[in-house]
Formats: structure tokens, sequence, C-alpha cells
């Protein structure tokens, strides 16, 4: 069983997006998303200029954006969540604003192996 | 778990506050390197390793595009603010890994001008065999492709200087 930080790590999630080799926006929101895990936070809100993330509504957590990606960072956020089993276990999206995402676990343990040759 | 000891602030160097060197026709400023307290002092000292160029290599969450070297986001200027902001991503998941602070640095070379350039855009898979018998890798960055990364050789990296920004 491995947890949260180390399937993060892994990049064991790449093989969900085998359009986007080696994307650098998949890995930024994957650590971000890491980081909901890593400061216990609750809610994760993507604004145009930034991410953020707070815990009982207190921020615990920014990150500006500067450089918009390609596709845009929100397109791919909600895309990981369509994809990802891993992390649909962690976070979902809000039902009525789909720039807020909720942690819906403090943490998981994931029982897909790592692949070997990461 | 966080260690924090690891997260607690850390003292900064006396070398964060040095002056800009003074660029010349040889020695020029290139871009912004990000990665995290962890590595930025090696990396300042002039102290390349395996375990600093490409910021986190174990890591499958990192990719390294261009094999093996040191990353740079290429800048117009030292002003450059979203060369610089670029840089944090980076700076941002060397963090995570590492559990320790988010650095960009400031990249100068020497004999920039002269070094053998590979321009190359595509991925890792068919990167180019003799890679390593140029000087730097310059191309597009995935996910960024309005900006360009320079990834120094292994065989080059003493002629960079790196300070913090």
């Amino acid at each position: 069983m491995l947890n949260l930080h180390t399937y993060i790590t892994s990049g064991e999630w790449r093989h969900y997006y085998p359009e986007y080799p080696e994307s650098h926006a998949l890995n930024f929101l994957y650590g971000i998303i890491g980081c909901l895990e890593r400061d216990g936070a609750d809610e994760l809100q993507k604004t145009p200029k930034a991410f953020i993330w707070r815990k009982n509504a207190i921020v615990v957590g920014t990150f500006p954006l500067v450089v918009e990606s390609t596709p845009p960072f929100h397109a791919l956020l909600l895309e990981i969540l369509k994809r990802d089993v891993v992390i649909q276990q962690f976070l979902r999206v809000d039902a009525d604003d789909n720039m807020l995402f909720h942690v819906v676990a403090e943490t998981i343990a994931v029982d897909a192996p790592v692949s070997e040759s990461l | 778990m966080p260690d924090p000891e690891k997260t607690s602030p850390q003292p900064e160097p006396e070398t964060e506050t040095d002056n800009p060197p003074e660029q010349t026709d040889d020695f020029q400023f290139v871009g912004f390197h990000g990665t995290s307290r962890l590595f930025a002092q090696d990396l300042v000292e002039g102290i390349f390793d395996n375990s600093h160029v490409g910021t986190v290599t174990a890591g499958g969450i990192t990719s390294l595009q261009f094999g093996l070297g040191l990353y740079v986001v290429k800048a117009i200027g030292e002003t450059d603010v979203n060369a610089f902001g670029l840089a944090q991503y980076f700076a941002f998941l060397a963090q995570y890994i590492t559990n320790r602070d988010a650095i960009v640095l400031k990249v100068y070379a020497t004999g920039f001008k002269q070094m053998r350039q590979l321009y190359y855009h595509g991925n890792r898979a068919n990167l180019p065999e003799n890679y390593l018998e140029y000087d730097y890798v310059e191309g597009p960055i995935t996910s960024f492709l309005d900006y360009t990364q320079i990834k120094f050789n292994p065989h080059i990296l003493r002629q960079l200087r790196l300070q913090y920004s």
C-alpha cells in the first residue's frame, strides 16, 4: 500500500495522460494536490491569478499563476478528476462552482504498485 | 509527514545579498533555474552532480525532456517576470519533493555565444543520441510553448555561475 505522496512523486499517474507524456503542467498540478494532503487542506480554489488552498476557511497555501499553461491549468485539473481514480478518492470538484475543489479524505492508501522502471 | 525541522525558516546565506555580477561580452545572464533549498547553496558554490542537475531526478514527477543537465528558463533579462514566474513552477515542484524552501536562482554563463547549441523541439524519447556532444540543448518548454528552456550539458557546467535572485 502506498500513500498519496508516494503515488504523486512516483509519476505512476502518467499512464492516464498518454497524449501529454512530459507535461510540466500536470507535474505542477499533482504537486498542488500533494500540498493539499501535506498541509491538511480541505479546499482548493482556482482563481485567474492563483491557486489557493484552505483549512477550515483559513488560507494555508497559495501559488501565484504568472504564466498560463497549454492546455490551461483549470481544464487539466478537471481532466485529472475525470481520469485518475486515485485522485478521485481524494479531491472532488464543487457541484456549483467548478473553480472550487473539496478534499474528501485526509489522505488515501493506493493499491496500485509503482512500476519499477520509474 | 513533513519534518518540522525541514520546513522551519532557514537562515539566509550571505551570498543572497550579493550584487549581480558585472556582465561582459563574454559573461552574460541567461535565465532562471528553479530548485529547492536542499540544492541551492551547492549550485551557487559551483557544485554540480547528478543529484542537483535536473533539480530532482529521482522522482517520476519531474520531466527531463532533454536528458541530464542543468535546466534554465531562458529570459530576456534579469527583470523578465514571466520567465522568473515560470521558474517558480519548477522551484515549487522541487520544494514539494524535497520538503525544503523553493528557490529561484539566476544563471550566468561564460562564453555562452561560443557554445555549441542543439535546437530541439520534441520529447525525450526522440532526443538525438549525440545530444551530449553539444554544450547545450535549447527548445520550447512542454506545456509552456511560448517559453524556451536551455539545458546545459554536464561537461559545460563549470562555465556557469548561479546566484540567488
